[in-house]
Parts: C-alpha cells; structure tokens; sequence
C-alpha cells in the first residue's frame, strides 16, 4: 500500500503540515497507522463482507444472479444462454462496488478536555487512524464535530492523498461547550443524504442522555457505531474534604464533601453508567465499545477491527 | 469580679478582634477548593442519596464555628485574668517566714525554708484582687521583703529574696512588727510559716490575744519537732602561750524534751572529735578542746 508520507518525506510531511499536526500525530503515530491499514486488510479479507458491495445491479462486471424478465426490463440484460437451456426470460445481474461513506463523529465538548483529561486527544488519534484506514480503502471519509450542536465538519473526502488534510482537520480540533447528542446528531442525520457508517466517538456525559442521538442516527438508517472514550482518572479522582465541584461543561457547582466511601460509590455510579450505555446499544444492536485512554490506541484499534469489522 | 490581665476596654477589644480572626477565617473556608469535573452527571446521583446529610454537613460546621468562637473566648477572659472580689476592700496580709538555723533541717525536702517558700507562694496565689500582702523574713528580727501592695510579681519576688540564716528565731519581734503593719486594717491576718522552733511563742501568743481583729494563721513545715544545734564555736590563742589554742563548742537543745545529738568536728575529710550528747530540754553542753587539730 502506498501511504501519503514516504519515509523519505515523513518529517517534511509533517512539518508542511503544520505544528498543531506534528503535535498530535507524530511519526509512530503515522508508522502505526500503516501497520493498521495492512491489518484491516487482512482482516476484511478474511471475512465473509469482503469488500462493501450493492445487491442491486449497476454498472459492474461481476455476475450476481439472475432474475426474470419482466415487461420494461432492457434486452440487453437478457441472458440468451440461460435462454436456450431453459426456455424462460431471465435477467443477468452484476454486483455494483460502491464506496462507502464514513462519518467520524467526534465530541468536542468540554468535558472531554476537562482537567487536561487526554480524552480528546486520544478520540482523535482513534478518529484519525479510523478515517486514515477508510482512505486507504478508497471509502469517503467525513469528520463531523459536534457539542451542543454541529461544530466543525471535514467535508466528505476520499483518496488516500487527502490523509494529510484529514490529520491536519482532526489536529486542529478543540474542546469546548456543552454536549447535546441528541440535538446534534439530529441536525446531522438531516443534513446528510449519503447514508454510511455513523461511528460516534464520545465519553458519554450528556446530562439530557444519549439515547436520542443514537436513535437519530439509527432512524436515519446509518450503521452506527459507538465508542466510548474513558479516563481511569476520573474514577478515582484524588479528591477529599469539602470541595465545590464545577461541571466543566455547563458551570453548574455542587458543594460536597467526598470520602473514601463516595469514592467507591462514584466508581459504582460511573460503572453503571457505561453499564447503561452498553446496555442501550446492544438492545438497538448498535456496536458499543469502551476505549480506556491508558490503552494504546492502536491496541484499541485492533481489537474493534477484530471484534466489529468495522472497516476494511 | 475585676480584671487584672485586660481592661474590661481591651478585653472587648481583644474579644472582638479574635471574633474577626475566627469567622474571617470560617469565610475563607467557606471558599472551598473548586474542582473542575467532566461532569456533575455522576456526582448528582451520589448527592441524592446524601441530601440528609448535607444538613448534618452545615450543622457540623456550624457548631465547629460555634466551638472555635467559644475557645477564642475563653482565651481572651484567660488573658483578661478575671479575679473574683474581695468580700472586702480592707484585708491586709503578713506573711513571715521563718529564716532561723531550724529551718535548714533536710527533713522537708529540699529543706524546711524552701518548703516554707512554696507555701508562702501558694498564700500569693490565693490573694484575691484586692488583698493588701506584705513579705517579711523572719529569724532574730524581721526583715521585710516587699511593701504592703497588691502586684503578686512583687510578693513572688520578695519570697524568693527570703534567705537562711543561722541566727535562732524570735516569734514576738515577728507579732509586733505585723501589729504595726497592721494596725489600721479592720481585717487583719497573719500568717506563719514556720517549724515552730521560735523563741517568744509566748509573748506572740498574748500579743495575738490582745487584738482579737488579728486572724493568725499557722503554717507549719517539717515533720520532727527535734531542735538541737550548735550555739556556739570558737577559736582562740593562749595569751601566754601564741604557739597553742584552745576552741570551744557549745551545743544546745532548744526542744522541750531531753534529746540525744551526736558532736562530730571535722577537719575536711578527717575527724578530729566525735562524742553522743545527751541534752535535757533547753539545756546546752560545752566542750573545750586544746590545740584542736594539731598532730
């Protein structure tokens, strides 16, 4: 495969890029995603999906099967052969490839930076490496960043030349704002007439749920994927005494006083959370994964490639 | 009551600043660490559970202002050093303290004076505001040791100017010089700290009876009542003879009853002369030794 930083040009590459590139995707980062790509490969190979193809037929070479002939269909699909062995009127059909659209969408809200939490910048990593492996697959990458409502959008894109212009977009993104899933994903579902694979890459906190945002996506007839971004640190915050805790997102305060024993309790409460989440998605059959920030992010790739097929 | 630390002004002053200190500083508390979280999501359901105990919070740290007001209160009015009232103004003290050569006796530990000391302390110590005390030494005369004033520091500091001498003690010379000290006060007391081993007790006692205003106070140190010693030692030389010397010791028994007493002359380390008395009561024994000491 050819990748778009030639060993040669990689450190050019990256300096073309600019700084905010450099600084978020550095050179094992690019050497790990090329390892990716040929990993997803072998992984679609080897499974029954093999590449992402249409049923009804098109303008491809390959024969898919035959159906009758009705009033109105084009002679020139009549299969004569079939004809003259059977008798009857069939209709050869021909698998059409088609490339697939993409869509990262990544939570940019403030909670994913709160703390100097790496949430974020491991969701781009992750976001980055799944649009870099879509590329090289000749599917039509888009980045879609969302909080309270849509933010900033990479247009849909393909070819493996346009790797640098999605790293550059990702870099550049920022965390801030609230989180409204439901509302964004809507506003997106509605926008987007191409239908694809909708992978939300989010850390869950949405104090009016995530349920309806998911459903958006899911009603719209994406095929969706969630991954949940998570921070062990925030499980267990060194935090004791009276405290007045300040909601990243939304300013809210609340004045507690946190023991060892609300600690646990909080683990509790976040595990029930995820819990909750996983739940949802795996009632709506939408794939769900949990991805700890303190696990390499190509480890975390591999394992969703392995377990969902999620590209490739 | 009256104050003798603070003015009641500073001490309301001194009251009222702590005041300040303490809940300036229950305010800053107050202004808890903030803590930025991802979200308060989580925290909310935990917070749920403990609404209960959010009153408890508020109450605790109520009443740990409360406590921390109380303790700085305290502080101040210990400062303030609040002493109760005389039931009157006229009471005037004289404390004598026995100094005589009785008084080195170790059976009080250290020493009978230093013990007759800390009790004369302790009689400072529980003289009320207006309490008018005098010091006095008191051993073949009496000596004084601080004016007739209500500063304790004084009296505290005349007591340990008490000093011990070898001199015999005369408790009538101590009666009449407190009557004199005391002789305007309509609430007079006089106090004694003494082994009891006084010449004049007798004189003293019809003193005493003579001015029935006079409340007389005994304190008695050390735990015998054996009072022999050494009245007399001298040195001299033969007025013929230069090159010879004659000494003489005199030993005395100022007790009421016949005591025993060993007579032990000593040159540093070496004994020259050692012999058991017998003494009856108020009764002294002479020796007369001949070139004492000589080889």
């Amino acid at each position: 495969m050819r990748s778009p930083f030639r060993r040669s040009d990689r450190p050019k590459a990256l300096h073309d890029a600019g700084r905010d590139v450099s600084d978020t995707f550095d050179d094992a980062f690019q050497q790990k995603l090329e390892s990716l790509v040929l990993v997803a490969r072998r992984i679609a190979s080897g499974s029954s999906r093999a590449e992402r193809r249409t049923k009804k037929s098109g303008s491809g070479i390959e024969f898919a099967e035959h159906r009758p002939y009705v009033v109105g269909d084009d002679f020139r699909f009549l299969d004569w052969k079939a004809f003259g062995r059977s008798g009857r009127l069939v209709l050869k059909q021909f698998e059409e490839e088609q490339d697939i659209s993409v869509y990262l969408l990544l939570d940019c809200s403030a909670s994913m930076t709160a703390n100097q939490s790496q949430k974020l910048n491991y969701a781009k990593k992750i976001a980055a490496a799944l649009g870099y492996i879509a590329l090289a697959g000749l599917d039509r990458v888009s980045v879609q960043a969302f909080g309270d409502a849509l933010g900033a959008r990479l247009a849909p894109t393909r070819g493996q030349s346009r790797a640098l212009t999605l790293l550059r977009f990702v870099a550049r993104l920022d965390g801030e704002g609230k989180t409204d899933m439901a509302k964004s994903l809507r506003a997106f579902a509605a926008r987007e007439s191409r239908r694809g694979i909708a992978i939300v890459i989010t850390d869950g906190y949405d104090a009016a749920g995530f349920e309806a945002g998911i459903d958006a996506l899911r009603y719209a007839r994406f095929d969706t994927t969630v991954l949940r971004v998570v921070d062990e640190a925030e499980l267990s915050p060194k935090l004791l005494g009276d405290l007045t805790l300040v909601d990243a997102e939304t300013g809210d305060t609340r004045e507690i006083t946190v023991t060892e024993a609300m600690l646990v309790r909080l683990r509790e409460a976040y595990a029930l959370h995820g819990a909750r989440l996983a739940s949802f998605c795996r009632d709506k059959q939408v794939p769900f994964f949990e991805l700890s920030i303190a696990t390499p992010f190509d480890e975390a790739l591999l394992h969703i490639l392995r377990r969902g097929g999620l590209l490739g | 009551m009256e104050l003798l630390g603070l003015t009641p002004l500073m001490l309301t002053l001194t009251l009222t600043g702590l005041t300040v200190v303490v809940l300036a500083l229950y305010l800053l508390r107050n202004e808890q660490r903030k803590v930025i979280v991802p979200s308060v999501l989580l925290w909310d359901s935990l917070l749920i559970k403990r609404k209960g105990v959010a009153w408890a919070r508020k109450l605790r740290r109520f009443l740990s202002m409360l406590l921390a007001l109380l303790i700085a209160a305290l502080l101040a009015l210990a400062i303030a050093d609040p002493r109760r009232l005389a039931k009157s103004s006229d009471r005037r003290v004289v404390i004598l303290v026995d100094a005589s050569a009785s008084m080195q006796a170790t059976d009080d530990k250290p020493n009978r004076l230093a013990r007759a000391k800390a009790i004369a302390q302790r009689i400072v110590q529980s003289l009320s505001g207006s309490d008018l005390a005098l010091v006095a030494q008191l051993d073949a005369s009496v000596t004084p040791k601080s004016t007739l004033t209500d500063d304790r520091a004084s009296l505290r500091h005349g007591i340990e100017r008490i000093t011990k001498t070898d001199l015999t003690g005369d408790l009538s010379v101590g009666m009449m010089f407190a009557l004199d000290v005391l002789s305007s006060s309509k609430e007079a007391e006089l106090y004694i700290v003494s082994d009891g081993n006084l010449n004049g007790i007798d004189t003293a006692a019809r003193l005493a009876g003579q001015h029935k205003q006079l409340k007389v106070h005994y304190l008695r140190v050390g735990s015998r009542n054996r009072n022999v010693g050494i009245e007399h030692f001298s040195v001299r030389r033969y007025p013929l003879d230069k090159t010879h010397t004659e000494s003489i010791v005199r030993v005395r028994n100022f007790g009421d009853r016949t005591e025993t007493a060993k007579l032990k002359l000593r040159a540093g380390a070496a004994v020259l002369y050692e012999e058991t008395l017998t003494l009856p009561a108020h009764e002294s024994v002479a020796r007369t030794f001949a070139d004492l000491g000589r080889p």
